[in-house]
Order: structure tokens, then sequence, then C-alpha cells
């Protein structure tokens, strides 16, 4: 019988309490054990994106996380940052500009985005081409995908300074 | 592919991860970020049947800049590196270096004692550690021992760690203040693995180069240090003779791999155009500038 390992985690704003193999990948975990299927599994070395999920707020790959180093930390994953109806800011950028075709990799570029616009909502076209660099695309040839993180950019810069009219009244 | 069933120990001491390492009898591995342990379990190229989580130890953690040297901890993370204040002043080149690791993903994961455990002669660390002549810390059951940089890489993949052995710090002589640095690496893509990676470190004084090191991955079975009569431009003008005569001579005595990414003779030309960028990139204004790109 192989050994089993209790695990706490917030995932989504929910603490999940779960016992898992110590070789069980945080990718596997999420998709299959929590049923969580908009992280993806595409390389299982770490180079493709598809897996990225926010660990306490920074993207990280999930495909080269065991579960069990992620006990007490705080998961965020696509679910996690879609609203119950319609899109998040990210994401309609990918919409409007239609940075999608399959939607294989999209989780992983909605978080990488999502992460990075969120710490810089600022940020210089050099600091999204770095991040956008870290998420391959079979599908697009990355010209929409550029043009939806330009417009993802846009509107974090807007939510931005409607926040900071909000502060000041 | 998924790793095969192993154990998973989390150690809250260096001693206690010696000893679980000890007991393991090799069959037991330090685990710390997992960014390029996790790709090789995953692929069952590495099959432990335990692993040591080291990533928290406390003895493992921080940088410390003191007047004559910078020690760093091994689980350090390249992000870490990357956005350091303290490094960034006393050593640029290390955040320098740190921002061309991977992506960010695995950057704030990936560790520099990972790194250099891992012992990838066309990583960035195993190559800079070496160029700077750094000591590496580490402790095993039989006690603490300091190992060379330049000695730390036996072969591709293969250090001289011990299998009880955790690496716990790197200290860094303080360079001269007039020391120049400069680094550049070439991969098919940003972010890919590197095929080339070239460090240089000189002083420059009067357009003359009074003290050089070059430090080449990627062109044999662990990271290659040049220093002094071996490079051509030593004690000689900074200029294109010299620089390029060094180039020549360096990617001439490698013996570089082939593979599925280059060809060794594709690699040796790299090396050679590599150097030269990089030791042009030494010409900028000092201190501590001249960054090639």
């Amino acid at each position: 019988m192989t050994r089993t390992y209790t695990v706490s985690i917030e995932i989504n704003g929910q603490q999940v309490e779960a016992s898992v193999e110590g070789r069980r990948l945080l990718v596997d975990f999420l998709r299959e054990d929590l049923g969580l299927t908009g992280t993806h599994a595409g390389c299982e070395h770490g180079v493709c994106g598809s897996c990225t999920v926010l660990l306490d707020g920074v993207a990280v790959r999930s495909c080269l996380a065991l579960t069990a180093q992620m006990n007490g930390r705080r998961i965020t994953t696509i679910e996690g940052v879609t609203p119950p109806a319609g899109l998040n800011p990210v994401q309609q950028a990918f919409w409007d500009m239609h940075g999608l075709q399959c939607g294989f990799c999209t989780p992983g570029f909605v978080m990488t985005l999502h992460a990075l616009l969120l710490e810089r909502p600022n940020a210089h076209d050099e600091e999204l081409r770095e991040a956008l660099n870290g998420v391959l695309c079979r599908c697009t040839g990355y010209q929409n995908i550029w043009r939806a993180a330009l417009r993802a950019r846009e509107l974090a810069g807007v939510a931005a300074s409607n926040t900071h009219t909000e502060e000041r009244v | 592919m998924k790793p095969v069933p192993l154990d998973y120990v989390v150690p809250s001491s260096v001693e206690e991860a010696v000893a679980v390492l000890h007991e393991g009898g090799g069959e037991a591995r330090p685990i710390a970020g997992g960014q390029s342990l996790i790709p090789l379990l995953n692929l069952r190229l590495a099959t432990p049947a335990t692993l040591v989580d080291v990533a928290r130890l406390p003895e493992l953690a921080g940088v410390t800049v003191g007047g004559s040297s910078i020690v760093l901890g091994a689980a350090v993370t390249h992000s870490d590196v990357e956005h350091s204040k303290e490094l960034a002043r006393s050593l640029p080149l290390l955040p320098f270096v740190a921002g061309h690791i991977g992506h960010p993903p695995i950057r704030v994961r990936g560790t520099l004692g990972g790194s250099l455990a891992h012992g990838d002669p066309a990583a960035e660390w195993p190559t800079v550690m070496a160029l700077l002549d750094a000591t590496v810390l580490a402790q095993g059951v039989t006690g603490s021992r300091r190992i060379s940089a330049r000695h730390f890489c036996s072969s591709f993949l293969t250090t001289v760690l011990e299998p009880d052995e955790v690496l716990v710090s790197i200290e860094i002589a303080q360079p001269s203040h007039r020391c120049r640095f400069a680094f550049s690496e070439f991969a098919r893509q940003a972010g890919a693995f590197a095929l080339v990676i070239v460090a240089a470190m000189a002083v420059i004084h009067d357009g003359v180069v009074d003290d050089v090191a070059l430090g080449v991955g990627g062109c044999g079975s662990t990271p290659l240090v040049f220093t002094g009569d071996a490079l051509p431009l030593a004690g000689e003008r900074l200029d294109d003779t010299a620089i390029d005569e060094t180039a020549r001579v360096v990617s001439s005595s490698v013996e570089p791999p082939s593979d599925i990414h280059a060809s060794g003779e594709d690699r040796r030309e790299i090396a050679r155009a590599l150097v030269a960028r990089t030791l042009r990139g030494l010409g900028g204004p000092p201190p501590n500038k001249g960054w090639a790109p």
C-alpha cells in the first residue's frame, strides 16, 4: 500500500482537505481529484504553460508541483477567476480579439496575464512579452493573443484607475 | 507519464534532512523547487524512493551581503535573486543572469542550489558560479565541507555531492569594484534551454585587459572556465583583433556535444560568436556595466 499524505490547501477560496500519494502532481489533483478540468496538462515538463495556476497569487506550473508540497498554501485556478456569469476582463479581451481557437492554451494565458496585470496593471510591452513567452499556442500564431494581451492591459488600467477613484471618494 | 510511487518527507533542519538521505542509501533525493527534478520524475528518468523537501529549511534561506563576500542560501529562488535590491547594488551580474532562467513561473519556484545540484553544464548558475570561483557549502553525515564551484560538476548532470549531502549555501568573494562583467546565452527561443552560455569578467585599465576569466556552458560535460594565459586578450587592448582571436581559440578548444537540438559543430560556431559578443560587452563604461544583451 503506497503511503499517502494529508494536505489542507485553499483552492479558489475554499479549504480542501485530502489524502494524496507523494507523487501526485498538483495538475492531476486539480483535474482528477477535484474535477477542476480548466487547468490542462500539455507537456508535463514545464515548458508549455497550459498547466499554469496561481500559488499565493503568483503564476507557477502545476505540472511541476507535488500536491504534498502545496500543504497550507493558496491555489487559484482558471475556475477561480471566472465570474459566475460572463467573463473576467482578461477573458473578455481574448473574446474581443479572437485570441483562441481550440482553447487548450487559453487558461494558461489567462492565468499568466491575470497574475501579471493584478500586480502591474500598467505593465510595459516587454513585461507582457516576457509573461506571454512562457505559454505555447499551436493554433493561433500568437498575433491575436498579443492583441488580447494589449486589450487586457487596457481593461486592467481602466479597472485600476476606477479603484483609485473609489478610494478618493 | 507520472512519477514512480515515492515517499515525501519534510525535515525541519539540515541535520534531519541529512539523516533521512543517509538512511535512504542513495534512493533518497533532496527536492527544492522541483523545476529540474520533477520533469525527470515525470519522464521517469529519475526514480527515487524518497524525496526530502529542503525548500523551507531555515539554514538554506536568505541572501547576506557582507563587506568581502556574498552568501546565498541554496533555497533562494531565481526570482529572489532577480529582484534582490541588495544584489543589484553589490553584484548586479547575478540579478541579470537570474532573469535569463526559463520563464517567470519557473523562476519563482526553481532555486540556485537546485540548479547547481542538478549539474546541467548548459545552465546559467553552474557556468556563472564556476566563473566567479564561488564556494559551495555542503553538509552530510560526516559534517560540512566547502567545494569550489569550479570542481563541483564532475560530469553531465553529475556533481561531487554524496548521496547524503545537502547543498546549504553558496559563497562568492566580492569582486573588485573595478571588475566588469558580461553575460549572454543562445537559445532557439527566449526562455528555452540554452545551447551555449558565456559569462566574462575582467579588469580593464586604460583600455588594456589586466585580468580576465571566461565561463562557457553547453560546450562540454561540465561548465568550462578559461583564465589568464589561456585567453589571447589577457594583457592586450580590448579591441576586435584580440576579441576575435580569443573567440577563435576558445571555440576551437572545446568539444561540444551533438544532440537533437544542435550538432557539436553548430555549438562550436555559436560559441565562437557568443564569446566575441560577450567580450565586446565588457567594453561598456565601468563599474559593473557592459552587459551583453
